[in-house]
């Protein structure tokens, strides 16, 4: 059958040459059309099975919220200069705030003209419509000033406000500092309790920034009497910073989401690239703050940076190189050329039937381009080779190439077909990502084989005989140009490569392959090679257990990558990680006990470093109706105040004691927090800067240094009173609003952060302390919060469903490939024999593999697993090309099975090990280390090929055959394949 | 048929002498070594952090009335240095002195469940307060340990002011030492693990000389290491009164 088939394409290709190539052009032709259908998904969902209720959830609430890809972006001040920073973050939302794409409408019914324009990002295009695309939802950079100042009072907790009114109960400035330090005395030191949890901790903060500023404030007035700075000083004590600002001032945090979700793959990344060149054209108006982004979204950007660098130039490099090689070895630059042209071919002609039968590629599929590239052109190389064997025993080109098929056909089919079997296997997995990947790679193989055993035979006969007929063919229709055309580069091309190639095909001859094939004749180099071959495959198992593993995926990312090192810098400033969890409660009373038990685990675990969800701004009604009774007497306590202009002695006296109990009170409230949370923790970042280390240091003790019963210290004292007074007032009489807070009155800006267009799902987002990319850290924080809701999703889930995906399906992977290889090998040779030995270099070459990891203290990482399974695909080939020539040639014939087969294989390996070599030294680590391993394991494989499976094929013969049979059968091979 | 009697008997004897063993009883011998009249102890606290990243600190701890009154001081590092934790009624009063402001100050007794000086023990975990008041405690089948079978304690808060909704500690028969602990949070998920190691009788009293508490729900541990421990010697009671924290 098989052999009926080759001899059918090797009848087309040299009978019916000129049909096969308009046949391959007018298929090409279709498939590019066709490919243009192909769409690309980028979700990670996409990825996941069906029926994980965490993946349809992440699903729904990226529908309604798009929250899934928001951008961190973090302004910094090393000088802590806050009003720098807002005022960069304004000028940021204005212009990221507009951010906008021109969309063609109707893309399907465009010319093809101007589609070409489109591509070539002319805009705008001739007849083309556009509609506008409004791509940033929102920023969320400060808190809705409106509301807090009208109901900052009554959606308090109640112990929160009974500490408010009782602070804020007299317009006296001593009374004040009095009242804040009973405040801080019963708050956090008699109940340090306090500050180890999350919401007291994040209003200790708040209330601390407030007292800096409110020093300051008084200081500053003290020495420049600036009424406007002492106002807004006083303003903010009240109700706290508008701004995201860090503890230690130095770094101003904004939120932006995305009107668009990476299921809008394109849109999203424009959207990302707007985003890095606003804020490269801002970067120039404010050269003293650094401004940085981070989120998955400009982590992709990224890694597409980081990987555009490591690929652009390096792919050329490599394919170039490998022209160089496979022209020094087969010493022409046609045929080498023309496989790569089939290669291309064939990558067209597979995107064209992935657009056909999956529709999409998803982020793992896409991959399938470099693969085949890897993997295709291992089967050219056996073409040309087996074309040139022919060549070499003086056989015309027709001739050649019924050889060719005859003895190389079998070995490159079913290479291809085990490697696509191992591909399509990876359907058995139930994992999208894994099936879609083999799927796409599967078809690409079984592609790239057609175009091998079709295209590039053609293309081979039509330059040796074909050209004349086509010239025949142009002039007669008076196309004659074109043929003397080619004529001339051809001749040029051959002049100015023919010096180059044959000196490239010294080295590339491998003349040391026809010793080799000597030596691994005799059987007791052959039993010595063996002996040490499992010598190393003993040594190789024995270190399995000492390879480790690595858990942090951040050390698979280019070093120094812009937006994890903003990552970092926000975790360490906010201690919130820009990618988090998120859920839908169903109601606003579930979202109140969610929040509540995320809150408790937080404070019990500290994995947890906020919960922001609509709970916070809308308490119970009976919280708010226990809150009223509390506003009602402080509202009237407002109105019978009056501010003060005057300071006497006694309250300059009172006025400096209090401010000493306050020094001491932050210093202890410092000194507790370290006791509790270490010495790294925001209230202590935040107490340092107001009492320092030192006395010395501390700015409360040098402004009561400074007060002084003198008269001109009293009149600013008092002026000072007199402006706190008139701030204080009316911003609090407004805020002790006794209008009840519903749904419906909360502002907008608040209810589409949280709540759907339906109202009736109420999000609430729970940021990681500390970065998830660290794998046990990421467990822990995923075990934690499901146990709180099954239902949470968000980037820690997903990204631990796909580890653990990975390394369940990975497995499941090798082992349904290893079984698909062995069935499959078994229906090809027919023989459990051969099916062994075919296994051996595979076997042994991922054995050794994982050996030479421990080796080279290379550790598997989430990335360079995937190396397993493709190893599999890869290293099956080589052992499959030396066994069927093998067969052919007969048994003990090695010198007629690795000058040949054994060159070609050869060859694959090392064109395999370039590209995957360019992949070795990529800065994207994980990339990197995929490619170093599979650089490794393709070497062993090949070399297990041509040492140790020659060797233990000649053992075998010596030991059950005797030597002389198997020259006599390859003798007979060799004339018959001559008579071919 | 003699024998078959004697063996009979022989197991009837063990088992009855194996049952025969309640759970105060295991208390009270563990409380017995547990509850020294006084004790003088230099230990170094190391807390390793998720990523692996190590702090260590040292103090000085002194005890008196088997474990009632305890005074702790910190010798370093430089940021907690001076730093002082007198803790009465069995963890009920606790004061905090600063050497910096040299004020002392009363903390509320909540905050039991806080962490000492961010290590993986809590104040709690720490105090020596009777189990039998604020547990009820209940004694399992033997569980073994390093080949070793130990008494199996489960516990289980008598009301909410505890931290944990379960404790359970395997105790050493030989020396009557809880050589294992699990701690259990409100929502049943394993919390801490606690392990004493390097067992030796120092006086009168069997003593760990590294006991290690592990956080497993945040990936965190703490070892506590004894350095110097001196047990019944005479302490001036007026150490663990808050006037004189000050000294």
């Amino acid at each position: 059958m098989r052999r009926k088939l080759f001899r059918f394409l090797a009848t087309m290709v040299t009978k019916y040459n000129l049909f096969v190539l308009s046949g391959c052009a007018l298929l090409t032709l279709i498939l590019i059309l066709v490919s243009g259908r192909l769409t690309m998904k980028t979700q990670i969902a996409e990825m996941m099975p069906q029926g994980i209720a965490q993946v349809e959830e992440f699903m729904e609430i990226m529908d309604e919220y798009k929250s899934t890809l928001t951008v961190m972006i973090a302004v910094e001040s090393e000088k802590q200069d806050v009003a720098a920073m807002k005022e960069c973050a304004e000028e940021l939302t204005a212009r990221l705030g507009g951010i906008t794409m021109f969309k063609p409408r109707n893309q399907g019914s465009m010319s093809l003209r101007q589609k070409i324009a489109l591509l070539r990002n002319v805009y705008p295009v001739d007849g083309v419509s556009y509609d506008t695309l409004r791509l940033v939802e929102r920023i969320d950079y400060k808190v809705d000033r409106e509301f807090i100042d009208h109901s900052g009072m009554i959606i308090q907790r109640t112990k929160d406000l009974e500490n408010m009114t009782a602070m804020f109960g007299s317009l006296k400035l001593p009374d004040l500092i009095a009242n804040i330090n009973d405040n801080f005395e019963r708050e956090y030191i008699e109940d340090s309790d306090n500050l180890s949890t999350l919401d007291g901790e994040s209003e200790a903060v708040e209330g601390l920034e407030g007292i800096r500023r409110f020093v300051a404030s008084m200081d500053d007035y003290l020495a420049k009497g600036d009424s406007a700075a002492a106002a807004e000083a006083v303003s903010s004590f009240i109700s706290g910073d508008d701004y995201f600002i860090s503890p230690d001032n130095t770094m101003l945090l904004m939120m932006l989401q995305p009107a668009v979700s990476m299921e809008e793959f394109e849109d999203a990344m424009y959207l990302g690239y707007r985003i890095d060149d606003t804020i490269a054209s801002i970067k120039k108006s404010h050269p003293e703050l650094i401004i940085g982004r981070s989120g998955s979204l400009m982590m992709q950007i990224d890694e597409n940076n980081a990987l555009a660098k490591d690929f652009g130039w390096s792919s050329v490099a490599v394919l170039v190189c490998i022209l160089l090689l496979l022209m020094g070895s087969f010493r022409s630059w046609k045929n080498p050329f023309f496989s790569i042209v089939t290669l291309a071919v064939a990558v067209i002609w597979t995107m064209g039937l992935i657009a056909l039968i999956i529709h999409y590629i998803n982020m793992m599929s896409a991959s399938f381009a470099l693969i085949l590239i890897g993997l295709g052109i291992d089967f050219g190389i056996h073409v040309i080779s087996g074309v040139r064997d022919g060549h070499d025993r003086g056989l015309s080109m027709e001739e050649s190439m019924f050889y060719m098929y005859d003895r190389c056909g079998p070995g490159i089919m079913t290479g291809a077909l085990t490697t696509a079997i191992v591909f399509f296997a990876l359907v058995f997995t139930r994992f999208e990502a894994f099936a879609q990947m083999g799927v796409a790679i599967g078809i690409g193989i079984l592609t790239a084989l057609f175009a091998m055993l079709v295209l590039l035979p053609a293309l081979i006969v039509w330059d040796n005989k074909g050209f004349s007929i086509t010239g025949r063919l142009l002039r007669r229709l008076g196309l004659g140009a074109i043929c003397n055309l080619w004529s001339r580069c051809a001749t040029k091309t051959h002049r100015a490569l023919a010096r180059p190639a044959s000196l490239l095909a010294r080295p590339f001859s491998f003349g040391f392959i026809d010793i080799l094939a000597r030596l691994v004749s005799r059987p007791l180099i052959a039993a010595t090679v063996i002996a040490f071959a499992i010598i190393a495959a003993f040594l190789s198992i024995r270190s399995f257990p000492s390879i480790g593993f690595e858990y942090d995926m951040m050390k698979l990312e280019p070093v120094g990558l812009p937006s994890v090192i903003c990552q970092d810098k926000i975790i360490e400033k906010f201690e919130i990680s820009p990618d988090f969890a998120m859920l839908r409660a169903r109601s606003i009373e579930e979202c109140r006990t969610l929040t509540e038990r995320f809150k408790k685990l937080g404070n019990r675990t500290g994995l947890i470093g906020s919960i922001d969800a609509i709970s916070e701004f809308l308490p119970t009604e009976e919280v708010q109706r226990a809150n009223i009774e509390i506003i009602k007497p402080f509202h009237s306590l407002m109105d019978k105040l009056t501010p003060i202009p005057t300071f006497t002695d006694s309250d300059a006296v009172r006025l400096k004691d209090e401010l000493s109990r306050l020094h001491q009170n932050i210093v202890e409230i410092g000194e507790l927090t370290v006791m509790g949370k270490g010495e790294n923790n925001k209230i202590i970042k935040k107490c340092d800067l107001i009492v320092g280390k030192t006395d010395e240091e501390s700015s409360i003790l040098k402004l009561a240094a400074k007060v002084e019963p003198h008269e001109g210290t009293l009149r600013s004292l008092g002026a000072y009173q007199w402006i706190m007074g008139l701030v204080m007032k009316p911003r609090l009489s407004k805020m002790a609003s006794i209008d009840m807070v519903t749904l419906e009155t909360l502002p907008k800006s608040i209810k589409e952060r949280y709540v759907n267009s339906r109202e009736d799902a109420f999000l609430i987002n729970v940021y990681p302390k500390k970065h998830i990319w660290e794998e046990k850290q990421l467990r822990r924080f995923n075990d934690a919060t499901v146990a709180v809701s099954p239902r949470i999703t968000g980037m820690p889930v997903m990204a631990m469903l796909m580890i653990d995906l990975m390394k369940e399906k990975g497995a499941q992977a090798v082992l349904f490939g290893s079984i698909a290889i062995i069935i499959f090998l078994l229906i090809d040779f027919r023989s459990l024999k051969y099916t062994l030995f075919a296994m051996v270099p595979l076997t042994l070459g991922t054995v050794c593999m994982v050996g030479a990891m421990t080796l080279l203290q290379m550790k598997f990482t989430m990335v360079n697993i995937m190396a397993m399974p493709l190893l599999i695909g890869i290293g099956i080939d080589y052992g499959v090309h030396i066994l069927h020539r093998y067969h052919l040639e007969g048994r003990a014939a090695m010198n007629g099975v690795l000058p040949y087969t054994g060159r070609a294989v050869l060859l694959s390996a090392l064109t395999t090990m370039m590209g995957f070599g360019s992949m070795g030294i990529a800065s994207h680590r994980g990339i990197a280390g995929l490619g170093q391993l599979l650089v490794l394991g393709v070497g062993i494989c090949c070399i297990a090929s041509m040492v140790v499976l020659p060797s233990m094929l000649t053992f075998w013969n010596s030991m059950f055959y005797g030597k002389k049979t198997g020259s006599v059968q390859s003798t007979n091979n060799n004339q018959q394949g001559g008579t071919v | 048929m003699k024998i078959t009697v004697f063996i009979l008997f022989t197991l009837l004897v063990s088992v009855y002498s194996a049952q025969a063993i309640t759970v105060n009883e295991v208390l009270d011998s563990m409380e017995a070594n547990e509850n020294a009249q006084s004790a003088r102890m230099i230990m170094t606290m190391t807390v390793i952090d998720p990523s692996g990243r190590e702090t260590v600190s040292e103090l000085v701890s002194l005890s008196a009335d088997k474990g009632d009154k305890s005074l702790m001081e910190y010798t370093a590092p430089a940021g907690i240095k001076g730093m002082k934790i007198l803790s009465l009624n069995d963890g009920d009063d606790i004061w905090f002195y600063s050497p910096r402001t040299a004020r002392t100050r009363k903390i509320a007794s909540n905050q039991k469940g806080q962490s000492v000086n961010n290590s993986d023990f809590s104040y709690e975990d720490m105090s020596s307060s009777d189990r039998r008041t604020d547990y009820d405690c209940k004694l399992l089948a033997d569980t073994v340990i390093n080949g070793l079978p130990h008494f199996t304690i489960d516990m289980k808060p008598k009301n909410s002011e505890t931290s944990y909704s379960r404790i359970i500690f395997y105790v050493d028969k030989k020396t009557y030492m809880p050589l294992e602990g699990r701690f259990f949070d409100e929502s049943g998920a394993l919390w801490k693990r606690l392990f004493m190691k390097n067992v030796s009788k120092i006086g009168a009293y069997w003593t760990a000389e590294s006991i290690e508490m592990q956080n497993v729900l945040k990936g965190s541990r703490t070892i506590m290491k004894t350095g110097k421990v001196e047990y019944d010697i005479p302490l001036d009671p007026e150490l663990f009164s808050e006037r004189t924290l000050k000294r």
